[in-house]
């Protein structure tokens, strides 16, 4: 089967996981063939059509909203991969700036660079088969993709906040038992519980668990999170960055 | 197709050839990657969280990225982090270049050398040599979990130290691994240094590196300019200073210059100042293969890839065997500025060369204003200048056609390890 592997704006981080996961995993080379891959392929071929299209990154200019609706095109199942292409990543922390200022503020001659004020999640601009969350994405989560789509089916949708994960590897509530800030709680799970392992509150690169919380929820948690020194303003910065999308909707819901 | 991206790098950059007459008269690095304005986005937070936010500027060495950012904050607080876990987030900084390293040469570099066209190809070509180098990274892998959580982006450092040591039985699990990945290695590495002939069309750029007095280059506050007739020193506070930068069309990144020369930081740079530092045994491997500083063509940086993962090993499996768990992992103090404004300032040595971060704080400790200079930004100038100089000895005044010429500079291009996600990140002076 074919794969293609686009990169829009983001740090490679997610790409570095796939790159990781084909290096490993020979059997997955048996079964697939990554032929538009620039990390790791000359690109010599044209563009074809594609069994799977991964995306990572966040749309932020103009000729990227064109290239993911060619592949789009091309394919029959896209795949996001990561916080960038599913929220907009930590470079969505600029949108609501003015973007002359943005640009001003980092360049010489801002007149150079060609960017958009807005950062949009890959759905913003098409339709996506199926999302695998992380800030980077864990390899495993691409190697399971990858095995089951070989055998007709997907895996299922991770549904549970981290801390599903905490109960699961025996780590003691933070939270509960320490006194420690944590946005397990409201992030979705699939990292496996990494900074709760380090004795460390999570910051929820995975990003907010969006399908049912509620910014009551959410507002409720914040509070508490509050009393145990983290301040709204940076929980606030948190979310912004690793969960643009589903926090920007919980607010405009709050809004209305 | 109108993509033409630089293939086996990070991130996206095009080349850009100009040929008139059969002859190349300009070669043009166009860093196409869009910008994420960090510099920006960082403003009016407060520092705690901010090297993990930095961190997602690289995929591929974020953990230098919270290590440097890390260490600016705690020297403009006074924070004096014991010498223990000082030393034991220097081992994840080492294992992170190893694991770059790695995917760099196996993956990106290597079929550069064997006439494959891509890392399939060379898997193909080389199946037993290529399960090693599975083997090899699958160790990496588990010794970036065990340090730091993840294979990047790593959770483990916070100003003031780090949140977990582990304790013996887990040291024990790491040397396990650095110890196999050591065994694997030298096949490996025997191989690199065995292909001949790696191009040598000579080398007249200055280097720049943190200071080698002590240990292999790592973190410092001090840089050093070194050229062929000149060797000076540079506090890093002076750093924006001296270094010239230069926006132009088509490059979300700047170029820097430093007294008017494109210069070069990375691998190449430290191997050839600071070979005597490394470790015996690596000087001695590389001895037998009559691999000497300095090395005088970019595309050997491959060798000094080597050199380093080789000499990083070593140093973690010295740390591990003599490991005993700490028994504080951080400074638990509430972090003061006693002063209105401060600015915070330092390097590091990442897998490409010297990241330097700067933030001017407050006494709220909310960041004023930050300024990122990558090591591929630094490199930039250099790639242009040494592909067209490369391209005139190679050819001469053979005719070349656009296709010779572009699989040329992109195996320049290529041997600097460019991180074009890290590279685009810029800031005006304004002083």
């Amino acid at each position: 089967m074919r794969v293609a592997v686009i990169k829009l704006t983001s740090c490679s981080g997610c790409i570095n996981e796939i790159v990781k996961v084909v290096a490993l995993d020979p059997k997955l080379l048996d079964i697939y063939e990554f032929v538009y891959f620039n990390e790791i392929t000359d690109s010599v071929e044209n563009v074809s059509k594609y069994d799977i299209v991964f995306v990572e990154g966040s749309i932020t200019t103009k000729e990227q909203e064109d290239m993911v609706k060619m592949f789009r095109g091309l394919t029959d199942f896209m795949v996001a991969i990561g916080a960038c292409a599913i929220h907009g990543g930590v470079q969505a922390l600029r949108v609501g700036e003015n973007i002359e200022a943005v640009k001003a503020y980092v360049y010489p001659d801002p007149k150079l660079i060609e960017v958009e004020s807005d950062v949009k999640p890959v759905a913003y601009a098409t339709k996506i088969d199926f999302y695998i969350p992380g800030c980077p994405v864990r390899g495993d989560a691409v190697k399971s993709l990858l095995e089951k789509f070989a055998r007709g089916g997907l895996p299922t949708p991770i549904l549970e906040s981290v801390c599903g994960e905490c109960k699961r590897r025996g780590i003691q509530c933070l939270v509960v038992s320490h006194g420690i800030s944590c946005l397990g709680p409201i992030t979705i799970s699939g990292c496996g519980a990494i900074c709760p392992s380090f004795r460390r509150g999570c910051y929820g690169c995975y990003g907010l668990r969006g399908f049912d919380e509620t910014l009551t929820n959410v507002g409720n948690y914040i509070g508490l999170l509050g009393r145990l020194g983290l301040g709204k303003e940076i929980v606030d910065y948190l979310l912004r960055a690793f969960s643009f999308k589903e926090f920007s909707k919980l607010i405009k819901a709050f809004e209305k | 197709m109108g993509y033409n991206f630089i293939a086996r790098v990070e991130g996206e950059g095009k080349v850009h050839i100009y040929i008139k007459d059969g002859k190349v008269s300009q070669v043009d690095i166009e860093i196409s990657e869009a910008p994420r304005f960090f510099e920006y986005i960082v403003r009016g937070k407060k520092i705690n969280y901010i090297p993990d936010i930095v961190s997602r500027i690289c995929g591929l060495c974020g953990s230098s990225y919270v290590l440097v950012a890390t260490k600016a904050f705690e020297k403009c607080l006074d924070i004096d982090v014991p010498e223990e876990i000082d030393e034991l987030r220097k081992i994840i900084h080492l294992a992170e270049r190893v694991k770059s390293h790695a995917l760099h040469i196996f993956l990106l570099n290597l079929p550069d050398f064997l006439e494959t066209h891509n890392t399939f190809e060379f898997r193909l070509a080389n199946k037993d040599m290529f399960k090693d180098i599975m083997r090899f990274v699958t160790y990496s892998s588990n010794i970036m979990d065990l340090l730091g959580g993840r294979f990047h982006n790593v959770v483990n450092i916070k100003i003031g130290g780090i949140y977990k040591a582990f304790n013996e039985g887990e040291a024990a699990k790491i040397l396990k691994f650095v110890e196999e990945s050591i065994k694997l290695f030298k096949p490996l590495a025997d191989f690199v240094l065995s292909l001949k002939p790696i191009p040598n069309d000579g080398l007249n750029r200055p280097h720049l590196l943190l200071s080698y007095e002590n240990e292999y280059p790592h973190l410092s506050d001090e840089i050093v300019f070194s050229s062929l007739t000149d060797e000076e020193r540079i506090n890093i506070k002076d750093f924006e200073h001296i270094v010239h930068s230069e926006q132009k069309k088509g490059k979300n990144a700047l170029l820097y210059r430093y007294k008017g020369s494109s210069y070069l930081v990375g691998p190449i740079a430290r191997f050839n100042k600071a070979f005597s530092k490394l470790h015996g045994e690596v000087r001695d491997m590389l001895k037998s293969y009559d691999w000497l500083p300095p090395l005088r063509d970019v595309r050997q940086q491959i060798v000094a890839r080597i050199a380093e993962m080789y000499d990083a090993l070593l140093t973690m499996k010295e740390f591990f065997e003599r490991y005993k768990k700490p028994d504080v992992t951080s400074v638990e103090k509430e972090f003061k500025l006693d002063v209105n404004k401060t600015t915070c300032v330092a390097a590091i040595e990442a897998p490409r060369g010297i990241l330097y971060h700067r933030y001017a704080i407050d006494n709220q400790l909310k960041i004023l204003e930050c300024n990122i200079i990558t090591p591929t930004a630094q490199n930039l100038a250099s790639m242009e200048e040494l592909s067209l100089e490369f391209l005139g000895k190679r050819f001469g005044d053979v005719v070349v056609n656009e296709a010779m010429a572009r699989r040329f500079v992109e195996m320049i291009v290529r041997s600097f390890d460019p991180c074009i996600s890290c590279s685009v990140h810029v800031y005006t002076l304004r002083y």
